[in-house]
């Protein structure tokens, strides 16, 4: 093969396409993946009878909130356990060191995984948004009552796959450096928990928590409560605001992972 | 010797801090316009150590809070005051957004756990004692809801109808009533009430203009409006403070 064959966006593309596959392969092989899974649609299925413990809202709206609280939540540890699991096993059984004696910049093979990541995310909740807007339309019908648009559902379910895209990428920095994987998935959650409590931050002593993302923008719950969709402008910020922080923990990630010894 | 963080140096620290507070600063505008409902410190720090913080965290707030409730009534049913008490503020710490959380908790403070030590039949001011002790409870909780869920007329108004019930304290309560009524999606009877206790309270000049400005916005379709009443207390106060 020529030299021109391995450089070039195109190529960089193929490469990271191609790890990107192989992650979300041995991803689907993982058995957490499908556990939190199951774990998920079961809970989102079994909200209709969880309803002994709904006493403040519409029984509807303490479906969608709970299904879009499953989904946060499990997606939330997927991401932080899969990244962490995926990243290191490879590490460990010096099989990303066959990947990168290959022509494979470091930051390819970062970028390819998180890729991988993203698409075993999007599957995640991809699976637990129909079970949940199943279970929401059969009740619907039953009670004759809307909770919300369509728009609105899918909104608060996409701000719910931003949050949880986003913990990957957090995890995937702490990854490029870390020594194991049960290091890096503890370290991937609590970095989730800080941007988590990042709304709880005023000033004085909490002030430092800002230089963190917010993960309590993405609230889905409340997008569904307020009834209407949000603004397409508002949902461009978000999204710039997700994708800033994205890029900047990848980009992390690539520099920490350059430096990297075996 | 194997470390988790072999591979971290302290170049790789200050580039991260520096990378974060550079993005923060840049993204602090974009934050802002984002307005993130955030959420209280007090909150957490009440659900700390009791179980339910990560689950509230994590979006599972209804059900964590119904849990809680459960057990607050459960509590309640045992006639156990403190546990009450401690379970019903729980509660509104996993999830501060339902009203009937706020309503029914603050009922039970002012109405129900007063009268358990009361049962033995003390005298009369130790039963005063108590129960005020119990309303200024009630009040106090009803201000965390007004704090933690935003205004809301039904917390005024729950507020209003402790003062008159079980503090007496007409003045507050009428306070109450008015900011209730001014709030919207009031019920119309908060405006009738803070006229008929400016009345007791002995001021019926301030309470015939109260009720002269909020007659035009009553309308005369909805029967919950009361028109007539409203029509009726005007001619009364009119005769009363010799005005027309």
């Amino acid at each position: 093969m020529s030299d021109t064959a391995h450089h070039g966006p195109a190529a960089s593309l193929r490469r990271i396409r191609l790890i990107a596959g192989h992650t979300l392969g041995a991803a689907l092989h993982q058995r957490l993946a499908l556990l939190l899974a199951i774990t998920g649609a079961a809970l989102v299925l079994g909200a209709r009878w969880l309803r002994d413990f709904n006493f403040g809202a519409a029984e509807l709206k303490f479906i969608a909130d709970f299904g879009l609280g499953a989904i946060g939540f499990f997606g939330t540890l997927l991401a932080a356990l899969a990244t962490a699991q995926l990243f290191c096993s490879e590490i460990e059984s010096r099989a990303a060191d066959c990947v990168l004696t290959r022509p494979v910049r470091r930051w390819e093979y970062l970028t390819g995984k998180f890729a991988g990541v993203v698409a075993l995310l999007t599957l995640f909740v991809l699976t637990l948004v129909i079970v949940l807007g199943v279970v929401l339309a059969v009740r619907e019908s039953q009670l004759g009552a809307t909770l919300a648009p369509l728009p609105v559902f899918l909104q608060a379910c996409a701000l719910q796959w931003l949050k949880i895209t986003l913990v990957a990428a957090m995890t995937l920095f702490v990854c490029s450096y870390a020594g194991s994987a049960l290091f890096a998935s503890c370290a991937g959650l609590l970095l989730a928990l800080v941007a988590q409590l990042r709304g709880f931050a005023g000033g004085g002593s909490w002030a430092w928590l800002r230089v963190w993302p917010d993960l309590g923008l993405f609230d889905g719950e409340a997008l569904l409560a307020a009834g209407h969709p949000a603004s397409g402008g508002w949902l461009l910020s978000l999204a710039g605001y997700w994708a800033a922080y994205v890029l900047l923990f990848v980009a992390l990630a690539s520099y920490a992972f350059k430096r990297r010894e075996f | 010797m194997h470390s988790n963080v072999a591979n971290f140096r302290p170049a790789l620290l200050g580039a991260t801090f520096a990378v974060l507070v550079a993005t923060a600063v840049v993204l602090r505008p974009l934050e802002q316009s984002l307005a993130s409902t955030g959420g209280h410190v007090e909150q957490l720090a009440a659900l700390a150590g009791r179980g339910g913080a990560l689950a509230v965290l994590g979006g599972l707030r209804s059900v964590v809070a119904g849990g809680f409730w459960l057990q607050a009534n459960l509590a309640w049913e045992r006639r156990d005051a403190p546990a009450t008490t401690a379970l019903l503020g729980l509660t509104v710490a996993a999830d501060e957004r339902p009203l009937y959380f706020w309503l029914n908790g603050a009922r039970m403070l002012a109405y129900d756990l007063p009268e358990w030590p009361l049962a033995a039949a003390p005298p009369a001011a130790v039963r005063q004692k108590v129960r005020a002790d119990y309303a200024r409870q009630a009040l106090l909780f009803l201000e965390q809801g007004r704090r933690w869920h935003g205004a809301a007329a039904a917390l005024l108004i729950e507020m209003g109808n402790i003062h008159l019930r079980r503090t007496g304290d007409l003045e507050s309560a009428a306070r109450c009533y008015r900011q209730a009524a001014e709030l919207p999606g009031a019920p119309y009877y908060a405006a009738r009430i803070h006229g008929e206790l400016l009345r007791e309270l002995g001021r019926p000049a301030e309470a015939l203009a109260w009720l002269r400005q909020v007659l035009p916005k009553l309308p005369a379709d909805d029967p919950a409006a009361r028109r007539g009443v409203v029509l009726e207390r005007i001619a009364v106060l009119e005769r009363a403070t010799n005005t027309k």
